[in-house]
């Protein structure tokens, strides 16, 4: 396990330098000069000169590789540079919005177990009636519906309508419910669709059978045996669905004006805030990675087939 | 966006061929049934037409999907009044015979708005698509055939683009580059064609191995003519199914930039923008938001149907799980 761990950390390498030649390469598309641009935010007037000492001063001079290496050694020292709205560091900036949407995530992500968990196995214990054909629906629905649409029509119904919930913001964790709903709701819907077809799965092997020859309760068979097993497949698209949530999340955020680093992008792109976009990019790239690896490690202990097979 | 994961989720599926996986290999089977094996394609085709056809709700589908498409078509045609004539009197009117469904902020007529924005969601998808094949293709042929250090070359790059989250990839190029309907085409395409050439990169590694191929090389057939006349068409329709189930998720994710304010620019009458705009008006005028919302996700899911339905007609083995 720890030589594939590593394995694995140590191919992130030429992966995570990859990203950042990547990341760097996307100022390169902005149009405009950046110095220009950071006269222009401090609100003084880009003369030729003024732009041309900055230029200067911010090396921007310097041929490509020269740049990209002064750039990346701030980064490797967690300096991505100054935002051109807020004049405060980037890392700074994103690590004080980052808790926010990771708690947006993680109630989202809550949402989904509340949800799929149930329905799916209920769905395989009671194929082909109601609550089968329910979940195929909301299933059909969560893959179609525009997350964005979701959250104005959850806005209009529980907020403008009956008021149970604030409309936008953060706080309490009433403001967290329809956040959550909206991110979750399409992963909720593929994954109890997942879990049943994993179940029914599971429920037809022999162990299950023993289990239930030998007496075991239906309650015991089920959430100890069945559930266990059937919840791998669920984990192994764990990693890819992290990727949507993340990016579901700037939509999420920015329409419940909820305070995350994704809608401090999305604010950051019509400021033309280039070093915050470049920001956010990175941290959110290694942050997926990072959290795909942890996925699979932890499938690894989840599953000890999958141990021996990597061994062998 | 409304699409976190792709594919036939609601049938206990996913499909992982565009997804996010930077280090697990999709097993192709689960995207796609047939790939790699060698098929007569008239059968193949006219039995997988006959398995759509009976398959209901793979038909309801394609019937929609073939008047959405007439719809965008006939938009100038079908419009009752002009989509971008602003007159400020009759702003946020409700449903008249002159105004079918209302009108926005601005006083225009929504339905004409709907209708028109048919034309731009499914263009922009359409062309976006199609760049994602130009690049794609080659690269997952060139992978996939040539093999060694190209092969492994291309694959790690592919590896890089899929380190980012989607999304935020095609945000972050999309802001970049400004806001815009083409920047916005461009930044889908650019994030798109990892998958698939993750997947033809995959079949034609199973079709090279076939012994027709071997065949074909050794009676002296020029590599290109392998690659275009016997690899190619294997590969071929696989891929359709694959962006026929993606057609949904590219109108997804464009209408979701546009709804940030990326893709398309007033007054171009697009559904994500319109919503957006509609948003404001919720507690006056709430079908502002709810008919372009409603567009988007009807369009999404007959497509999504139809790639479902695509997909088992295809492949009469995987159809059987379910």
């Amino acid at each position: 396990m720890k030589e594939y761990i590593l394995k694995r950390l140590f191919y992130l390498i030429p992966v995570m330098l990859g990203v950042s030649i990547i990341t760097f390469a996307l100022i390169n598309l902005a149009p405009g000069d950046p110095a220009e641009l950071m006269l222009r935010a401090e609100g003084m007037e880009p003369t030729k000169e003024a732009v041309e000492a900055l230029r200067e001063e911010l090396g921007l001079n310097a041929p490509v590789h020269v740049r990209y290496c002064r750039w990346m050694w701030g980064v490797l020292h967690l300096d991505m540079g100054k935002s051109y709205r807020t004049g405060r560091p980037v890392t700074a900036e994103i690590l004080d919005r980052f808790p926010a949407t990771l708690e947006l995530t993680i109630a989202a992500l809550s949402f989904v177990l509340l949800f799929a968990v149930p329905l799916g196995i209920l769905a395989a214990l009671y194929r082909h009636a109601f609550i089968d054909h329910l979940s195929r629906i909301l299933a059909l629905l969560g893959a179609s519906l525009p997350g964005f649409w979701l959250g104005l029509l959850l806005i209009y119904f529980f907020s403008v309508k009956l008021g149970i919930f604030p409309v936008m913001g953060r706080g309490t964790p009433s403001h967290l419910v329809l956040p959550a709903v909206t991110l979750g709701f399409a992963m909720a819907a593929t994954y109890a669709r997942l879990l049943r077809a994993s179940m029914l799965d599971v429920l037809g092997q022999d162990f299950i059978k023993v289990a239930r020859a030998k007496g075991l309760q239906e309650k015991w068979v089920i959430g100890r045996h069945a559930l266990k097993n059937a919840v791998l497949p669920a984990v192994t698209m764990f990693g890819i669905s992290l990727g949507s949530l993340l990016g579901g999340a700037v939509i999420v955020e920015t329409i419940f004006a909820w305070p995350g680093v994704g809608k401090f992008a999305v604010d950051s792109i019509f400021n033309r805030d280039y070093p915050v976009i470049q920001g956010y990019a990175l941290f959110m790239a290694l942050f997926f990675v990072l959290a795909n690896l942890l996925v699979d490690i932890s499938y690894g202990l989840l599953d000890p087939r999958i141990r021996l097979e990597r061994r062998s | 966006m409304g699409c976190w994961i792709r594919g036939s989720a609601w049938k206990g599926e996913v499909n992982v061929a565009k997804g996010n996986d930077l280090f697990l290999s999709p097993p192709l089977e689960d995207v796609i049934g047939t790939g790699g094996e060698m098929l007569d394609e008239e059968n193949l085709f006219s039995g997988a037409f006959r398995r759509l056809v009976k398959d209901k709700l793979a038909l309801v589908g394609l019937v929609i999907v073939s008047l959405i498409i007439l719809v965008g078509v006939f938009a100038p045609y079908l419009m009752p009044n002009d989509p971008i004539q602003v007159s400020l009197e009759q702003r946020l009117a409700s449903p008249s015979s002159e105004y079918p469904l209302g009108t926005d902020h601005l006083g225009r007529c929504l339905l004409s708005r709907l209708i028109l924005g048919t034309r731009v969601s499914l263009s922009v998808s359409a062309i976006a698509l199609i760049v994602i094949l130009l690049i794609s293709i080659p690269v997952g042929t060139i992978s996939g055939y040539m093999g060694g250090w190209v092969d492994n070359l291309l694959m790690r790059f592919v590896d890089i683009l899929l380190a980012f989250p989607n999304l935020i990839l095609a945000l972050v190029i999309a802001g970049m580059l400004g806001p815009g309907l083409l920047n916005v085409m461009l930044a889908v395409s650019v994030v798109g064609w990892v998958g698939y050439a993750r997947v033809i990169r995959g079949l034609v590694l199973s079709v090279k191995e076939k012994e027709y191929i071997m065949a074909a090389r050794a009676s002296g057939t020029p590599e290109w003519a392998v690659i275009i006349r016997h690899i190619l068409p294997n590969v071929l329709s696989p891929v359709i199914v694959l962006a026929t189930l993606d057609i949904g998720s590219l109108v997804l994710s464009i209408s979701g930039l546009s709804f940030l304010g990326l893709g398309a620019q007033p007054p171009t009458p697009e559904w994500g923008s319109m919503l957006n705009d509609g948003r404001s008006y919720m507690q006056v005028a709430p079908q502002l938001m709810v008919y372009p919302g409603m567009a988007i996700m009807i369009v999404v899911l007959a497509f999504n149907l139809l790639g479902d339905g695509l997909r088992d007609a295809l492949d009469p083995r995987g159809s059987e799980r379910h």
